[in-house]
């Protein structure tokens, strides 16, 4: 290739771009309806095209290939070919070798390499054997139509379309072919017609596209090349201008001039118009990226075997070109997921009823001031079981935080990252981006993500998306000296309170109570590091709620909201975690913009509250039981509370009978000495020994008593709200609210094995280390005896239901079962337990509320508390057992 | 092959600096600064530089060195950079030098601290050292950053 005038290269290798991608499409389309012949003449003229520029710009091989595909098409055209899909094949793969020049071209300026000589053969022969007719058909053995036969035997999927091996290929009539050139060169003609200029003619050629109305079509000739750096440095530019709008605005505010006031609301009104224009300038149809998928749904419905129906609307709603440059990569992975995970595969479609093929349909469209893009398939949906077994098998949650979890979340777990329920991975999930990085990059550009699956039916991923980066709403809050924007879309709602004395802490964390939830708090002067006291007695409250975590952000004031246009800060300042950008503000002064989500996680709220809140939960100990019995009892002025259940006796004990012994504070006791927890001193709060009568908490276990001093025993409470974390605090659960004051729950269990640690044990623990399968409830008793048994060194399992039963028995072997004789449907569980495994040795327990008629040859043992239960089922556990060898 | 290079020159204390002029994108008296709270020592704030928003960082603090007690004199030094333009708050400015590259020496080895990292070369003038400073490597935050 000799020189190359580079611009003319430039111009050639932009339209050529442009109208390979729309190849894509065009093929699909054309497979799907091969009757089609519109489709033909729209992929002629791009063809034609391309072959004009390479041969103008002397490009032999392009202009080769270009030219074969041409003639094979005007053959089809002529309905001397039919449409099959050994065709189509050929005329992608065409089209992929001519990307893959355009490619070179455009890095190394020239053809390239690329080996097409076996794809021109192909091309001749395919168009040999449109020419010679049926009668010479048998000898035109192409080679593409071998490849093809394997192909099909391959994927069975293909069965049921129209294709037909070769023999399509096959035409009933055979014009001359000197008929079809004269055709040709009439079809030229009428191409060459209207083309006046390149720019024309390639907007003729675009517009041609059959899906587009006729009206269209002329618009396109109107349209002109921007190049984008432009569009971004007017879009500063406007950026610019707004700063300076807003602060002529204060100007003219302040003074006091009737003609300045009209002007410069005359200059709003231009300006705010301008940068909605220059928004819209920047708007490419979300098409650029939609239209490749048809090509891609077709090669991944291929590989998986599967059928796949796409159908695509609001094609045309415009994105901001750096959104659509960040969704590019996690829509085409929603798309492969969709194919690969939630479509089934044909055979199993009919199995359930449904059509063959299953469809795929992409919505997108403006609501509310963003753009929501859906994807919407009628495949199996989510396997809520399979992704709690996942997460289990992952080890992200426990079999009972799993099974406890509500269905929501669970889907959000997909959103972890690395996690798939994929059984076998295939090479179309796993490959570059995941569901982690499609949330991760979503929410990089402020949008969000969820999907919404029905069993069986199929799976809705909805991504909401802001129209642009540049400008957003903010909220101007100041703190210290300075002023800070908070994006508008974090923001939930602000609350001002006349007093401090609102606000209630817990271990330094500090909460209020917004309608009856807690609301943790978060003081952005401790975030910043700032020195400096709050201005007055009012506290301002910013409730922000990011990536499912609502905090109340504490600000010294809080101005107005604004339209700001976001500027990026240095590498060394985002890497902060703190800020995600800056603005300037009407009085050309910068204001930092605040990164919320990196505000919470560096202020260690997220971490705490997620981890903290699965932990109570798992635990089992109050979330799900309301209605529980809680003692209240005071430590350093602060309300605290443990289940009742677990205490046996409440005693006053005179100071003066306390005495050290060993370092350990022991009391006089009925006789003999107890040994003192001293509860507030455990958990950082000074100390509950220091008054005159102590009050202390006494807990049994077996034979051992222990007690917990505390500052004063207030009342027994019936706790009916769920509990909240409030962040990992030493020794406590989480909060809860009880009669409209907070009360931090005591992690009892966990303080004394602190403290004590072989307290919980029991005397005779050895080393018998049984498997042991608790069939319960979620109740306290449960799991308390779970956590005893569990000190003694057993292997614990726990069972809720029929379900989890029969599972673990199936697949385990069990030295014992311990069952909650007070459970919900234990009788029925019991039958079904006993007709299974009739010869397992089963410990029943119970509070002396057994619900149904235990039989006499079951062990069951009866106590008030867990802590008397324990020690025996654990008791009863070993002599069973023991028993059995023996 | 010699060839000619200018430098823009300023001072922090007595040691003489020089970055060279083409990356140099102009010089400022002391302005306004938004101070960034938990951001590095070094970073002293944000810079409006018509509606452009630059990062300001203390030149002393970066080079290990005590900060002076009063800076109201300090200049401002906007360089082109990567991740565009950073300015460095100096002492003083002094004069642009044109010197002969292959004049350029090796840092001495007895210099230490992170002056040795940032100082490319010396150039050995009439009565005094220019030191010259490689800006890309002024900010290793910012290749950290990247990482993250």
């Amino acid at each position: 290739m000799s020189e190359i005038d580079e611009e003319m290269l430039n111009d050639f290798l932009v339209e050529g771009w442009e109208q390979i991608e729309t190849l894509d499409q065009e093929f699909v389309h054309l497979e799907e309806d091969s009757e089609d012949v519109k489709r033909v003449e729209g992929i002629f003229r791009v063809m034609h095209t391309l072959k004009g520029g390479a041969g103008f710009l002397n490009l032999p091989k392009l202009e080769s290939i270009t030219h074969h595909a041409e003639s094979l098409l005007s053959s089809v055209w002529q309905g001397e070919l039919e449409v099959d899909q050994g065709l189509i094949d050929l005329l992608l793969e065409t089209a992929d070798m001519v990307k893959s020049i355009l490619g070179s071209l455009e890095s190394e300026m020239t053809e390239g390499t690329h080996c097409c000589e076996e794809l021109l053969e192909r091309l001749e022969a395919a168009n040999s054997s449109a020419a010679k007719g049926g009668s010479e058909h048998e000898e035109v053995t192409t080679p593409e139509a071998e490849e093809l036969e394997i192909e099909e035997a391959e994927t069975p999927m293909r069965e049921d379309t129209e294709f037909e091996s070769e023999d399509n290929q096959e035409t009933e009539a055979s014009p001359e072919l000197k008929e079809m050139e004269a055709f040709q060169a009439q079809l030229m003609a009428a191409l060459d017609k209207p083309a006046v200029g390149k720019a024309e003619e390639s907007g003729k050629v675009k517009s041609d596209s059959p899906t587009v109305e006729p009206t269209a079509r002329q618009a396109a000739g109107k349209q002109i090349r921007v190049k984008v750096e432009l569009l971004d440095k007017l879009m500063n530019l406007v950026g610019e201008l707004v700063l300076s709008r807003n602060q002529l605005l204060q100007l003219a505010a302040a003074k006091e001039n009737p003609g300045m006031e009209v002007a410069c609301q005359r200059i709003n009104l231009v300006t705010s118009e301008l940068q909605d224009n220059i928004l819209q300038a920047r708007m490419q149809p979300i098409d650029t990226i939609l239209k490749k998928f048809p090509r891609l749904v077709r090669d991944l419905a291929a590989q998986t075997g599967k059928e796949v129906r796409l159908t695509m609307e609001g094609e045309e709603t415009g994105l901001d070109r750096t959104i659509l440059e960040a969704i590019k990569d996690p829509l085409t992975h929603i798309l492969r997921n969709s194919i690969d995970h939630g479509l089934e595969t044909p055979s199993d479609r009919r199995a359930l009823g449904k059509t063959d093929h299953g469809t795929i349909h992409i919505r997108a469209f403006h609501e509310g001031g963003q753009v929501t893009i859906e994807f919407i398939d009628d495949g199996r949906g989510v396997d809520l079981a399979r992704v709690r077994e996942r997460a289990v098998q992952r080890g992200l949650l426990s079999r009972d935080e799993a099974e406890i979890l509500p269905d929501r979340e669970v889907i959000n777990l997909l959103f972890q990252p690395g996690f798939s329920t994929a059984e076998k991975i295939t090479n179309l999930s796993g490959r570059g981006v995941g569901m982690d990085v499609v949330k991760t990059s979503t929410e990089s550009i402020g949008g969000t993500i969820d999907i919404q699956s029905k069993a069986g039916e199929g799976t809705i991923v909805r991504l909401r998306l802001p129209l642009t980066l540049a400008i957003v709403p903010a909220l101007v809050v100041i703190c210290g000296k300075q002023r800070y924007a908070i994006p508008q879309v974090s923001l939930q709602e602000m609350v001002r309170l006349p007093s401090a004395d609102m606000i209630e802490s817990l271990y330094g964390g500090e909460v209020y109570r917004l309608r009856g939830e807690l609301l943790p708090l978060l003081r952005l002067r401790n975030a910043l590091g700032l020195d400096c006291k709050p201005p007055g007695d009012e506290v301002n409250i910013v409730v922000i709620r990011s990536d499912d975590l609502t905090f109340g952000l504490i600000v010294d004031d809080v101005l107005d909201t604004e339209e700001i246009v976001v500027k990026p800060l240095s590498k060394e300042l985002k890497a902060l975690n703190l800020y995600a950008g800056a603005t300037i503000m009407g009085d050309g002064r910068i204001a930092l913009i605040l990164d919320v989500a990196g505000l919470a996680s560096t202020s260690r709220l997220e971490v705490e509250e997620k981890r903290h809140f699965r932990q109570a939960k798992a635990a089992g100990q109050v979330e799900d039981h309301p209605g529980q019995s809680l003692l209240l009892f005071s430590l350093a002025e602060q309300r605290h509370a443990i289940p009742l259940s677990l205490v046996s006796r409440l005693e006053e004990i005179p100071n003066s009978s306390l005495e050290m012994v060993s370092g350990r504070p022991m009391v006089h006791y009925r006789n003999m000495l107890l040994p003192l927890l001293d509860l507030s001193y455990e958990l950082g709060q000074g100390s509950s020994l220091e008054s005159e009568m102590l009050q202390v908490l006494v807990f049994r276990n077996g034979d051992k008593t222990l007690g917990l001093a505390v500052d004063t025993i207030l009342d027994v409470v019936e706790q009916d709200r769920p509990v909240q974390s409030v962040g990992g605090m030493h020794g406590l659960l989480g909060s809860t609210i009880i009669d409209d004051r907070a009360v931090a729950l005591v992690d009892i269990q966990g303080i004394i094995s602190g403290a004590i640690p072989d307290w919980l044990d029991s005397e005779e623990s050895g080393p018998r280390s049984r498997r042991l399968l608790i069939v319960g409830d979620q109740s306290l008793h449960t799991s308390f005896a779970r956590s005893h048994l569990e000190t003694q060194g057993h292997r614990v399992f726990a069972a809720e239901n029929r379900n989890a039963l029969s599972h673990y028995l199936e697949n385990g072997e069990f030295d014992c079962v311990v069952f909650d004789l007070g459970m919900k449907e234990a009788a029925d569980l019991f039958g079904f337990l006993k007709k299974g495994w009739p010869d397992l040795p089963v410990v029943g327990f119970n509070q002396g509320n057994a619900s149904f008629d235990v039989p006499h040859n079951v062990l069951a043992v009866y106590g008030r508390t867990p802590g008397e239960l324990s020690p025996q089922i654990e008791t009863a556990c070993s002599g069973l057992v023991m028993g059995g060898a023996a | 092959m010699s060839q000619i290079i200018q430098y823009t020159t300023f001072y922090l204390g007595e040691t003489y600096l020089g970055i060279d002029v083409l990356q140099v994108r102009e010089i400022l008296v002391r302005q306004e600064m938004t101070p960034v709270p938990q951001s590095p020592a070094a970073v002293l704030g944000l810079i409006n530089l018509r509606g452009q928003i630059v990062t300001a960082v203390d030149l002393r603090r970066r080079m290990g060195m005590p900060p002076v007690q009063n800076d109201e004199n300090s200049m401002n030094v906007v360089i082109r950079t990567s991740e565009g333009p950073v300015s460095l708050l100096v002492d003083a400015v002094g004069d642009v030098i044109s010197v002969n590259e292959s004049a350029l020496e090796p840092t001495p080895d007895n210099v230490s601290g992170p002056a040795r990292k940032f100082v490319s070369g010396v150039y050995k003038l009439d009565g005094c050292l220019l030191a010259v400073l490689d800006v890309e490597r002024l900010f290793p935050g910012e290749a950290r950053g990247q990482a993250a």
